[in-house]
């Protein structure tokens, strides 16, 4: 590990952008691959690029916008991987498109946030169970299912309707705040 | 976009974000995305929430939906449903499902069972670990330890007899006990023939003898011990104060001092008991780590631990000192947490760093936690190392595998004083992800043993993301070591 003054000097530099601007990447990844498992990688790939090419990085100009465009890199060499493995995904061209308009000012993402938290307090109680089911807990919406007697497909467009609502209620909240959604 | 289209465009979005999009789903949804600005702002805030909500956005709510369960001593009340792994992944729906007034307040818990012969084969008995409500525990030899919901512990000596009323009541027919009762628990009352014992924050032992005659001693705090009539009203009482000793003798209607004397209760105080027992440790190590926390873990799944013993201690880098042990109370022996990591041997005094050299900690978002599946540098060995240990044998159960990589490989290994991986560590293979609800020994955590002749040995656990076994095998895939939790149980 180099220790050499200035290198830790840019060590730091780094860090304090990346822990900055990770979140909207994070999020900037996941609109254009929406499976964790996915975005995650796609994030460490760009992580390792970044760094590699920070000398590249003019540090009068945000640091977002140069970030996004490894991440949208990275995802577009995924999209190639998973294809020679056979895995569908969204066209390239379409991707290219949602990267153009796609990545979120922290401040939106942050907004988004608050937006969730407000909506998820006005769930009913059997929504929630399901959202809950299905995003914070390890067992899965088969096995509530099997315990409630209900068809998981049933239970699948029920969730969906609950993401549908929130969904609704966000955009709602966010118009109000001034955000576009 | 009309509104039906719209509507569509969400329920595909939604398939692609619960991975069951089909192949003529994805060309529909790129279809609506392609040539439409509208469409493609829509997907993108829906799959930001769905992010959002995968990130632990309900993360907040679930933890004070468990602050309703009435106990006090312990954070988590998972034993409650020990004997229903499942509903405790509902404990967090309870609250909205089900007024939690309504929820049965179960009695107490059988917490040891030291040697223990049960009077009958079937009656008049508990599993260690289960809830008890109102009834008769009768051993013949052993001990056995009830931990009360009021917080009061009670461990009796076999023969005895005794009978579970509620939180803050029982009854003890015959038999040695001794009672601890904490601050929550005041006023607890143990009733016998002819009399009762009504706790005023205080540790006492009793015998209640077959010939009717009740001796009770006061090692801490005070009492009121007292004569009471077939109707448990109280005839006289006297308080009784530590280092101090009464018989009641129903017969002559009668309480006198004796001389105080608890050495014949020694070994089933409190402080014996703990000592005593097995050590039981539960280590949290990583930001997921929740998924396995509670009684859902390997541990519990094999039967080392009991359904009380649920507490986990969050690890955060090297600590050193008091830990708790699974079942809440503190360990008797001080311990210590090393972590360290490095390619091939293992530098203990290596903080937890990233690529770079920065410190965790500076970049909270990324490197969760200092140890876990966010460890970097990638593809290095990760250690742990357990000290202070007493001399024996003991189980270590690690959750070493990223949860979100079921084709990741790993290799393993287990030793005492351990610098790098054995020669020939354990291969972890790729999870089959059928079987994720089930632990299994080797593919969704790795077991082994590990003897260590005194606290200056160290229990070891190395773990190393094994690319060449891995899925993935293109070069520049990064993989990761990973250590979410550690479960340590001493054998004998």
């Amino acid at each position: 590990m180099n220790t050499d003054a200035s290198d830790t000097e840019r060590h730091v530099q780094f860090t304090r952008h990346f822990a900055e601007a990770e979140r909207a990447m994070k999020a900037f990844a996941f609109s254009l691959v929406p499976h964790q498992a996915d975005a995650d990688d796609v994030i460490q790939e760009t992580l390792k690029a970044l760094w590699q090419h920070f000398d590249d990085y003019d540090p009068e100009r945000p640091f977002l916008p140069w970030a996004n465009r490894f991440v949208y890199r990275q995802v577009q060499m995924h999209r190639r991987s998973q294809a020679t493995r056979g895995k569908y995904f969204l066209n390239e061209e379409t991707i290219e498109k949602l990267a153009a308009e796609g990545p979120a000012s922290p401040e939106h993402t942050q907004a988004m946030e608050r937006a969730l938290e407000k909506c998820l307090q006005n769930v009913g109680s059997r929504q929630r169970q399901i959202i809950e089911r299905r995003y914070a807990s390890q067992s899965t919406l088969q096995d509530l299912a099997k315990e409630t007697g209900s068809s998981p497909n049933a239970l699948y467009k029920m969730l969906q309707r609950v993401r549908e609502a929130l969904h609704q209620c966000i955009c709602q909240r966010m118009t109000k705040e001034g955000f576009t959604v | 976009m009309n509104q039906e289209q719209e509507k569509r465009l969400l329920e595909l979005s939604g398939q692609l974000c619960d991975e069951t999009l089909s192949d003529e789903g994805f060309a529909e949804l790129d279809q609506l995305l392609k040539n439409d600005v509208e469409a493609r702002a829509l997907y993108r805030s829906f799959t930001g929430m769905h992010r959002q909500l995968e990130d632990g956005a309900l993360e907040v709510k679930e933890a004070t939906s468990e602050s309703v369960i009435p106990f006090q001593k312990k954070p988590i009340a998972g034993w409650l449903v020990a004997s229903a792994a499942a509903v405790v992944a509902l404990l967090a729906l309870l609250p909205s499902t089900q007024d939690p007034s309504v929820t049965p307040t179960p009695t107490a818990v059988l917490t040891r069972a030291i040697d223990i012969e049960w009077e009958h084969a079937t009656r008049f008995q508990a599993n260690v670990g289960e809830p008890i409500t109102e009834q008769w525990l009768r051993i013949t030899s052993g001990v056995a330890e009830v931990e009360f919901s009021s917080g009061a512990t009670v461990s009796l000596e076999g023969p005895a007899k005794l009978r579970i009323d509620n939180g803050m009541r029982c009854f003890s027919k015959e038999g040695k006990l001794a009672a601890n009762c904490p601050e929550s628990a005041h006023g607890f009352t143990i009733r016998f023939p002819g009399g009762q014992v009504v706790d005023l924050g205080t540790e006492f032992v009793m015998n209640s003898k077959p010939n009717g005659k009740t001796n009770v001693h006061v090692l801490t705090g005070e009492v009121t011990v007292a004569l009471t009539n077939d109707s448990e009203e109280v005839l006289s009482e006297q308080n009784l104060l530590e280092n101090s000793a009464v018989v009641i003798d129903p017969a002559t209607n009668r309480i006198e001092s004796i001389d105080f004397d608890a050495e014949p209760f020694a070994s089933m105080q409190r402080e014996s008991l703990i000592r005593s027992a097995p050590i039981k440790l539960q280590f949290d190590i990583g930001h997921r780590a929740g998924l396995y926390t509670g009684i859902n873990s390997p541990g519990h799944a094999s039967g080392d631990f009991y359904g009380h013993e649920n507490i986990w201690t969050q690890i955060v880098g090297d600590q050193s000192g008091a830990f708790v042990m699974a079942d809440g109370n503190l360990c008797p022996f001080p311990i210590h947490v090393d972590y360290g990591h490095g390619d091939g041997a293992i530098d203990w005094d290596a903080p937890p760093i990233d690529p770079w050299g920065s410190m965790y900690g500076k970049a909270p978002e990324l490197f969760d936690t200092a140890l876990c599946q966010d460890h970097r540098p990638w593809d290095h060995d990760l250690g742990i190392r357990i000290g202070g240990l007493p001399k024996g044998t003991y189980r270590i159960y690690a959750l070493c595998r990223s949860v979100r990589r079921p084709e990741a490989s790993y290799d393993v290994s287990f030793g005492t004083n351990l610098n790098r991986q054995l020669n020939e560590p354990i291969a972890i293979p790729q999870m089959d992800p059928e079987q994720e609800p089930s632990w299994i020994d080797g593919e969704t955590h790795a077991t082994g043993v590990v003897t260590v002749s005194g606290p200056d040995d160290w229990a070891t656990f190395i773990t190393r993301y094994a690319r060449d076994r891995s899925y993935e095998k293109n070069a520049d895939y990064l993989g990761r070591s990973v250590l979410l939790g550690l479960q340590i149980v001493e054998i004998r």
